[in-house]
């Protein structure tokens, strides 16, 4: 094995660098003189002149292209071509359009000069029209006052700070819209509680209301439907009759106002409706407007009159003469859970305060933090402790339980009461094991 | 004879090809790949209705058609714009008088221009540290172009001009370099040459240029100054 | 009747509420005002709560239950600050703006669903189809042909396919089938002059690369000639083209045009494999088989029975040519593999690091507090006293093993002695291990025999009693330092190879990109140091860059290549030999789950047919091959025989939205039940539900515009839609950063302990520490993780110098920072040119990309657009219950990882420096694990339906009198402000949608973008505006001014940094400089290593710059040139004075005659930590004295120095 110290002994380094050096220098000198011996014998062309006046640093881009000279493959007929102009190019260019300019290319120069010579002036054109800009801003913004912005404001820009829907179509427009919903209302809806109440488990909804800014039309298919929703809830009611009279005759006379109020909706038909682009033109329409949004909001509350009359009738006759025996046992075993609940609710209502034994923790501890992290997951934490193993995979919860044959191990199954005397005394020694112990990513 | 056996279809990325199958000779084939007598056709309906083969077809009434490049967008309609070359380079005047007309015969107002064939993409902002010689030479491995014209507009700050063989070359060239322009330094910026930039003209008429021989260049001495080409 | 209504059916349907599954109810709007104060007494009588809530412009009851997360305790309160309503006042005075009302945009009035005839297809001209005039086979073609292992029974195959109209062809991957057979149906056509073109579906866009490349190459021709290839970056067609590969989805998306015209044999691969496109693609066919009498279709798979497959068509052949192999490799499992491993007694790793004090635990305050619930446990023994240690390991990430700073006691220990066996068993349960020794040296099973305690020592019993059963074998975790033990077995002890000794490949099989990544640092560092003799390393993954499979295909047969590899593997035939294969037989599964309604990423072991495939990649006719598995004997005993298909487990918004675009009449439900892997409905409901929420479906089940425009972009629904704000509100770049990161592994995910090393294990408490407070620096206050995600992009980028990352490696972090940053970038640059396909950017105009960045350096816009994009994962803090409310019923609890909340800290302290109640974040399962905190008016501007107005959510007929309304911008969402404001916000948001709404119908019109017209103008305006109000609300809330984003609006090329690590390090490459013949002439094992040390003035970087290599060849070149032999390498240290620091370690070497350094570390180490082990070592120190050159160095210290580099820890020795 070589050692550095034979080579050079300690100390020296410096001198021996020194000398490398020295003998660099030498040897890039005799290549300088070579080269200038070379060259006047050689240069047999004769180049012609170059305005002294160039830039300094062509040369060098010259020397450079001459040093990478090998790897530019210029030998290759195909390769391509490369040219290259000096700054002193562009220079002569920028005055000989200056010389040119009385011979009358005005295109030319005023190119040239867009290009070369107004680049600060554009800058300064810019700059100008930013702050131009910058004072529009001010003042725009001091025309209008300081805050607070007032009703009157909120008109100019055609708001009106109530609210309210200012539009009479649109206005009309909500009315359909939620008439729709009233006619498809589910009064039926305590068969969803047994979803969740996320909106991903919201069941579809179809809606009814056709896609329309035609008041005509959509009265039309409201008037039709609003009928289909008559003659059911009238087929409903027919249904419980016979159980009970009284209540049917309420119900009864209700639908009957409802149909004679929905005779005189009609008549409202006849007239023709026109709306351009929500606007509605004369004095005569606007009245006709406001005139249907009155009638509309009372045959909303109709509809809602009449279908939680007619529904509930029908559930309290479900409830009394349609229920089984076992129905009834069921529907009364769940009421009496959902009151146990609803103590359960009620209990809960009160803030739950902290233990004291976690009090207990937090000051003696100082375990503030820790403890109300806790609080927060307390359900989990706590049914954790209480059942472990609902929580693990089986193959984990085997690892502490009685050993199964699949084990491997040299011992018969009987033998771990042995075991376990001995344990008594020794402990067993550990077995080999790996420093990797298991984790669930939660 | 059928369209098929007459011409070949092909598609790469945004451009459908359809080429001649025809064998020409070397000359005319590379004069004809300069982009010699090259038409635009321009306000091509985006929908189907009018598909690369119809044109073609309709174009062919009056000679041969050497290529026809068709650009599409991702969801394959038709960008509006094609390129069209007869085999017959002197076709050119004729097709820009008789094609729009027969175009209108058939219902679609298709525009036919002579194509600028603009094949030259100016490279600006190059980091200082990269000298030309080696924009040279990244340039080249990125796509192989005919010839570049470099200037120096300040001291040490260059702007280069790439000339590629035709527009669709320069094209892709100007796709893959955009891609690696990094390579560049943080602010270069790769375009079209657009016909209004001065020096492009200059270049033909003012500029000083120097012949320098191949031999010769080895030893041009440090002190001349200028400029030059290979 | 309404006495009844009042006192009997209303406090009935109320307890209806009770018992049932519901945590709120809203009751329909048929009720009436006096009904709704029935309601309110009633609930209040029951402990509900109650509250009218306007919907659609009805008001109706809700009813909530003490534990529903739906209801805000009080509604939060919206206040504009001065500057923001001034601005906004200004943007709606504007007259351009006013016009006249235009009610198209309104919802219900006017059909927003996208036409059939609007929706964006892809028009794939594929050309006629034609029989082919090829010449016949050459004799290369003709051997070629012979060589597949399928070739004596093409006529088989040929004599089926003209039989039945399917045919399923199960063969193992080395047949080749996807290359093999559209050959053998070509020529066959060739014969019959038949019409021919044959279609090539394969699962991912790098396998058809692969595949159509080879093909080519078959015909000595380019891509698009007779071989074509269709993806959506790529795409070579032409007429005479017979062979056209293409992916599922790409295909699918093209049938919608196309049908199944112009194509005589539709030939799929993988299908085994279920991948969701493909299954779908599969129900396609089935159903054009009715009107396409002619199609051919054949079914590539290797599976152990095909069935299935004939059975969903109805009709059809099988080939099956899966025997059983008569020699099965031989296959170890985990518990011999660590038994094997113990008796081979591998010395491997570095020894200076063990040496290391636990100095890192001291003056912590989690250290401090970890040991307070520790001692609270020993003291009090109760369930109460176990909660808090408990809660530390389950929620906030601390080791189950940590041991007590002054008395090394596990809580193990504790349970034992105070004999407590059911915490003992949760303990065991959760990975705590019994047999760690505290400072007394006693272990848990020795206490609970010292005290007496029976049942503690029963429990011990039985878990030592399952004795060698290896209990580290969890799918979730990965054993890196076992793989690493086994490649020494391999490498470095040749008796454990069987036969003659012969190096062979290596394959290893990861579940994740990265994964392949942290174990390619920990390989290349094992190899640098010289412990394991080197090789070549090849990275293949999903998704990868076609340069990387190149390599590996092109590498020479003289190095040994160990490859690490995804489950890719299984699809790639390759013709690499493997010798031996490292199976860890696990993946990373995306499984919706219905319960916390979110898409997890889960870890599960592979089933077995695929750990079959797998092994049938070593081709075990070919000679000994070995395979190791790491699991458990008995835990693969239990793996299921097939996994299930992804269809059935995974979250289906993309699949719906693509269902839909197939076939716009049918219900989504209706279509996924019938395919062949049909999803639960539940998750279908949910998907469909989700799509409708955020407008990519409409009510009636419809795609919108928006669903249109996110079809093609290669992300999940959320995150498009987050794309789509970000160009919306022209912050593209930042959001696409925040996009691309959450797409791929986090680089500063707060790890567990079992991702860190067995070397560094042991200050899990203080890594978790520093990278948590690395997470706090980057916020910068700015309460959000996804500024993180920024501002780690740009930080990295900026190290670049624009240029690639360097080739010498620093530590691990930076290693995986610059991989991940590369896989990060890949996508980047897919979802850039994805939205230029979709018409999103433009080349130029307003929608340029210089143009879309114009408010990327503001960060309060990129929130605006976060808003947007995550909704609905939008939470608010109750304050006075002190828990998160939201859309989602479930639990949720802030995980460790983000920056809202400290470890073990409560909410209620969090959330007091939070400067607004709204968080906007991605969950994990129950955990918030990225979160930003927003400013109210996002809320209300960009929550909620695009096209809700102010009048039927608000209560304004209600609160005629009052100043402020209540507005009910969502199932939960509850918000009050003034009702000059509502009607302020509500207009602007009007306009937001309406230019949200124009943007997605018209995006594809380039003309309208380029021109300054209308309403494109305004949009300017619009945002410009929007930028002012939410910065002066940023202002008026709270929050610090954010460091300026710098923004470079170049593509930036995916630097393939790995690869050209791996290259730079490889073995071939050494074979390569020295010319030598056979690498076979020496090993490693041979190789001399010699140090010297150099000094450098400076840092690294001065020291290249100043000196020149032909000055370090002066100063280095004499010492070296005589000495360096292929078996002696010499190694040159660089160090520097005040500091004293080693700064780099390279190999220097001449490459033909030339001199180089190699770097292979560079860092910054003290100098003191190598003369504290050359004093322990007892090894003469070397000279640090600032000359220039200093003699030869021990080697051992040379050595030692080497491992000082190579197996640094980022974050334990960050300074």
């Amino acid at each position: 094995m070589l050692n550095a110290r034979d080579v050079c002994p300690e100390g020296n380094d410096d001198q021996q660098l020194d000398h490398n050096f020295k003998q660099m220098e030498e040897h890039l000198a005799l290549m300088v003189e070579g080269n200038e011996n070379e060259d006047p014998r050689k240069a047999t062309c004769e180049y012609e002149d170059t305005n002294e006046d160039g830039a300094t640093c062509t040369s060098g881009v010259l020397s450079e292209i001459q040093e990478n000279f090998g790897r530019l493959r210029l030998c290759d007929v195909t390769a391509p071509l490369l040219e290259f102009h000096g700054l002193d190019c562009l220079q002569q260019i920028q005055k000989r359009s200056r010389h040119f300019a009385f011979d009358g290319s005005p295109a030319k120069k005023s190119r040239s000069g867009g290009v070369l010579v107004t680049g600060p002036k554009q800058k300064q054109l810019q700059k100008e029209n930013v702050w131009n800009r910058k004072s529009k801003g001010s003042a725009s913004a001091d025309n209008i006052e300081k805050l607070p912005i007032t009703i009157e404001k909120l008109h100019m820009i055609g708001l009106h700070g109530d609210c309210l829907e200012h539009n009479a179509v649109l206005r009309l427009m909500n009315l359909f819209r939620s008439l729709h919903d009233h006619l498809t209302a589910d009064l039926g809806f305590s068969r969803q509680n047994s979803m969740p109440s996320d909106y991903l488990f919201d069941m579809p909804v179809k809606s009814t209301m056709p896609k329309s800014l035609n008041v005509r039309y959509q009265l039309q298919v409201l008037c039709t439907k609003v009928e289909r929703f008559l003659v059911q809830q009238r087929r409903t009611l027919e249904a419980n009759r016979h159980f009970d009279f009284e209540k049917y005759d309420e119900c009864d006379k209700l639908l009957k106002g409802f149909a004679s109020y929905l005779d005189n909706f009609k008549l409202l038909l006849k007239p023709k409706m026109r709306n351009r682009n929500g606007n509605s033109g004369s004095n005569a329409d606007k009245f006709h407007t406001q005139r249907m949004e009155r009638l509309l909001i009372g045959l909303r509350d109709w509809i809602k009159a009449a279908h939680l009359s007619v529904h509930v009738f029908n559930w309290e006759m479900d409830l009394e003469h349609r229920y089984s025996g076992a129905m009834t046992e069921s529907h009364k075993s769940l009421n009496e859970r959902a009151i146990l609940l609803s103590g359960a609710e009620l209990r809960a209502a009160e803030a739950r305060g902290i233990s004291a034994e976690d009090l207990f923790i937090a000051q003696r501890y100082k375990l503030g933090g820790p403890i109300y992290c806790v609080l927060e997951q307390h359900e989990f934490l706590s049914a954790l402790i209480a059942n472990p193993e609902t929580y693990f995979p089986p193959s984990v919860v085997a690892i502490c339980g009685p050993q199964k044959l699949g084990a491997v191990s040299m011992e018969q199954p009987s033998a771990s009461e042995e075991e376990f005397e001995e344990t008594e005394e020794v402990p067993s020694s550990p077995p080999r094991h790996t420093g990797r112990v298991p984790r669930f990513r939660s | 004879m059928d369209f098929e056996s007459k011409y070949c279809t092909s598609q790469v990325n945004g451009t459908i090809t359809i080429t001649t199958r025809k064998v020409l000779d070397e000359n005319l084939k590379s004069l004809l790949d300069e982009g010699k007598g090259e038409l635009f056709l321009s306000c091509i309906p985006r929908n189907h209705s009018c598909s690369p083969r119809w044109i073609v077809e309709v174009a062919s009434e009056l000679g041969e058609v050497y290529i026809m490049r068709y650009k599409i967008d991702f969801s394959g309609n038709s960008r509006g714009y094609a390129y069209l070359q007869y085999i017959n380079v002197d076709l050119k005047e004729s097709a820009m008088q008789y094609l729009p007309m027969r175009f209108r015969q058939l219902c679609m107002c298709l525009r036919v221009e002579p194509s600028t064939n603009n094949r030259e993409l100016v490279l600006k902002n190059v980091e200082s540290s990269l000298r030309p010689w080696q924009v040279y030479q990244e340039m080249l491995k990125i796509h192989p172009f005919t010839i570049v014209r470099v200037y120096e507009y300040q001291l040490d700050q260059f702007f280069y001009i790439f000339e590629y063989r035709n527009n669709d070359s320069a094209a892709s060239a100007h796709q893959r370099v955009r891609n690696s322009i990094r390579k560049f330094g943080e602010h270069a910026h790769i375009s079209w040459l657009t016909a209004e930039n001065i020096l492009s003209r200059a270049s033909g008429s003012f500029c000083f240029q120097r012949e320098v021989s191949q031999n010769r260049t080895r030893r041009v001495p440090p002190r001349q100054k200028g400029c030059f080409k290979f | 009747m309404n006495h009844i209504i009042q006192d009997k059916y209303i406090p009935q349907q109320l307890l209806y509420f009770l018992a049932g599954r519901r945590c709120c109810q809203q009751f329909p709007c048929t009720f009436r005002t006096s009904e709704h104060e029935a309601f309110a007494n009633n609930a209040r009588s029951l402990g509900l709560r109650s509250q009218v809530v306007h919907v659609n412009g009805n008001s109706c009851v809700k009813v909530y239950k003490q534990a529903c997360r739906h209801y805000l305790e009080e509604p939060k309160t919206l206040v504009l600050s001065s500057g923001a309503t001034l601005n906004m006042f200004t943007l709606l005075s504007r007259k351009s703006l006013m016009g006249k009302e235009d009610l198209e945009l309104y919802a219900d009035l006017v059909s927003m669903k996208a036409n059939a005839s609007d929706l964006p297809s892809l028009h794939l001209p594929l050309p006629a189809i034609r029989p082919p005039n090829l010449r016949f086979w050459t004799e290369a073609q003709l051997n070629f042909l012979t060589a597949f292992l399928g070739h004596s029974l093409s006529d088989e195959i040929l004599q089926s396919l003209y039989a039945s109209r399917v045919i399923v062809y199960n063969a193992a991957l080395c047949w080749d089938k996807s290359v093999f057979l559209p050959l053998v149906i070509l020529d066959d056509c060739r014969n019959k002059k038949s019409n021919v073109k044959i279609m090539c579906i394969e699962r991912q866009a790098i396998l058809a690369t692969y595949n159509s490349q080879r093909t080519a190459n078959f015909f000595g021709e380019q891509l698009g000639e007779t071989v074509g290839i269709q993806l959506p970056y790529f795409s070579a067609v032409s007429s005479s083209t017979f062979i056209i590969y293409s992916t599922a989805q790409y295909f699918l998306r093209s049938l919608t045009s196309q049908q199944f015209r112009n194509i005589s044999h539709l030939v799929v691969n993988d299908v085994h494999l279920h991948d969701p496109y493909t299954d779908i693609l599969l129900s396609e066919i089935r159903m054009a088989l009715s009107s396409h009498q002619n199609l051919r279709v054949v079914l590539l798979s290797q599976m152990g029975n095909p069935k299935k497959f004939t059975d969903f068509f109805g009709e059809g052949l099988q080939l099956n040519m899966i025997k059983q192999p008569e020699v099965a490799p031989r296959v170890s499992y985990l518990n011999e593999l660590h038994s094997c491993i113990a008796l081979a007694g591998i010395h491997k790793g570095p020894d200076i690091y063990k040496e290391i004090p636990e100095a890192f635990r001291a003056n912590n305050p989690r250290n401090e507090q970890m040991d307070k619930c520790l001692q609270a446990y020993g003291e009090l023994g109760t369930d109460a006293a176990l909660r808090p240690f408990l809660y530390a390991v389950n929620y906030d990430l601390a080791p189950v093993n940590y041991r007590h700073s002054l008395t090394g006691k596990t809580a193990v220990h504790f349970a034992s002695e105070l004999n407590k066996a059911n915490h003992l068993r949760l303990l065991l349960f959760m990975g705590a291990d019994p047999y760690i020794v505290d400072l007394f040296q006693q272990n848990a099973i020795s206490l609970a025999a010292m005290n007496g305690n029976h049942e503690c020592i029963d429990v011990l019993n039985s878990y030592s009693l399952h004795g060698y059963v290896v209990k580290s074998a969890k799918p979730d975790f990965v054993d890196y330092d076992l793989i690493i033990d086994i490649m020494y077995l391999l490498r470095t002890k040749p008796e454990y190879s069987p036969g003659e000794y012969s190096p062979g490949n290596i394959l290893i099989i990861l579940p994740t990109y990265y994964h392949i990544v942290k174990l390619n640092y920990m390989i290349l560092s094992h190899c640098l140091t010289g412990s394991l003799q080197e090789c070549s390393i090849f990275l293949l993954y999903d998704n990868m860059r076609n340069d990387y499979l190149q390599a590996l295909v092109n590498a020479s047969d003289e190095t040994v290549k160990v490859v690490l590899a995804t489950d890719i593997i299984e699809s790639l035939c390759l013709k690499v030999p493997f010798k031996y294969q490292i199976d860890t037989a696990c993946r990373l599964n995306n499984v919706y789950d219905t319960t916390s309604c979110s898409g997890d990423d889960r870890f599960e072991w592979v089933a077995k047919d695929a750990l079959l495939r797998r092994e049938l990649i070593l081709q075990p006719n070919k000679g000994d091959v070995q395979c190791f598995r790491l699991i458990s004997k008995e835990a693969y005993e239990e793996l299921s025989e097939t996994s299930q298909p992804s269809l059935q487990t995974m979250q289906l918004d993309k699949i719906c939205l693509a269902v839909k675009l197939l076939s716009p009449n049918t219900i989504i439900s209706e279509y996924l039940g019938i395919t062949i892997s049909p999803p639960p409905l539940i998750n279908v409901h949910h998907a469909v539900q989700f799509l409708k929420k955020i407008d990519v479906l409409d009510d009636a089940e419809d795609v919108t515009w928006l669903g249109c425009r996110l079809m093609d972009i290669p992300v999940s629904c959320q995150l498009g839609r987050m794309l789509i704000f970000g160009i919306l509100l022209r912050c593209l770049d930042p959001i696409l950063t925040i996009v691309s990161s959450l797409s791929t592994a986090d680089p500063l995910g707060i790890p567990f302990t079992e991702d860190i090393d067995n070397l560094w294990d042991r200050f899990t408490i203080y890594i978790q520490n520093s990278i948590k407070k690395e997470r706090t620096y980057l916020s910068d206050n700015q309460f959000s993780d996804h500024f993180i995600f920024v501002r780690l992009y740009k930080e990295w980028q900026n190290r670049m110098h624009n240029r690639t990352p360097p080739l010498y490696l620093k530590d691990e972090y930076e290693f995986m920072l610059n991989g991940l940053m590369e896989q990060l970038t890949s996508i980047r640059s897919e979802i850039v040119s994805s939205l230029r396909a979709a018409n999103l950017i433009h080349s130029r105009g307003k929608l340029s990309m210089n143009n879309l960045n114009q408010m990327s350096c503001n960060w309060h816009m990129v929130k605006a657009a976060l808003t947007g994009g995550m909704y609905p994962n939008i939470y608010a803090v109750d304050t006075r219950k002190s828990s998160l409310k939201s859309a989602f019923s479930g639990n949720v609890s802030m995980h460790p990882n983000t920056v809202l909340r400290d470890f073990l800290e409560p909410l209620n302290i969090s959330a007091q420096s939070f400067r607004t109640p709204w968080i906007v974040c991605n969950r994990q399962k129950s955990h918030i694990v990225y979160a930003t905190l927003v400013v109210p008016l996002a809320v209300a501007m960009f929550s909620g339906h695009p096209r809700i107005r102010l009048s039927p959510i608000c209560d304004s007929e209600m609160s005629l009198t009052d100043r402020n309304v209540n507005v009910f911008i969502d199932e939960w969402i509850w918000m009050v402000m003034s009702k000059a404001t509502a009607e302020m916000v509500m207009r602007t948001r009007y306009y937001f949608f309406k230019m949200y709404h124009d943007l997605l119908k018209h995006c594809s019109e380039l003309d309208m973008w380029r021109r300054d017209c209308e309403p494109v103008s305004q949009y300017t305006v619009l945002t410009d505006t929007l930028s002012k109000i939410f910065e002066s609300e940023d202002g008026f809330v709270g929050f610090f001014k954010p460091p300026p984003i710098t923004f470079l609006p170049t593509p930036q090329l995916p630097s393939l940094y790995l690869l050209s690590v791996n290259a730079h390090f490889s073995w071939a490459r050494e074979v390569e400089e020295n010319m030598l013949s056979k690498p076979h002439h020496f090993n490693s094992h041979f190789i001399e290593r010699q140090f010297f040390v150099l000094y450098a003035g400076g840092d690294c970087e001065e020291f290249h710059s100043r000196n020149t290599p032909a000055f370090i060849e002066s100063v280095l070149g004499k010492f070296v040139r005589p000495i360096d032999t292929p078996n002696r390498h010499i190694f040159v240290i660089l160090y520097r004075k005040d500091p004293d620091m080693m700064l780099s370690i390279s190999r220097a070497k001449f490459v033909n005659g030339v001199f180089m350094l190699q770097e292979y570390f560079r860092n910054n180490i003290p100098v003191f930590e190598i003369l504290d082990a050359c004093v322990s070592l007892n090894v003469q120190t070397p000279v640090f004295d600032g000359r220039l050159m200093s003699a030869l160095i021990d080697k051992r210290v040379g050595n030692l120095i080497m491992e000082l580099f190579a197996f640094r820890h980022h974050w334990i020795h960050k300074r």
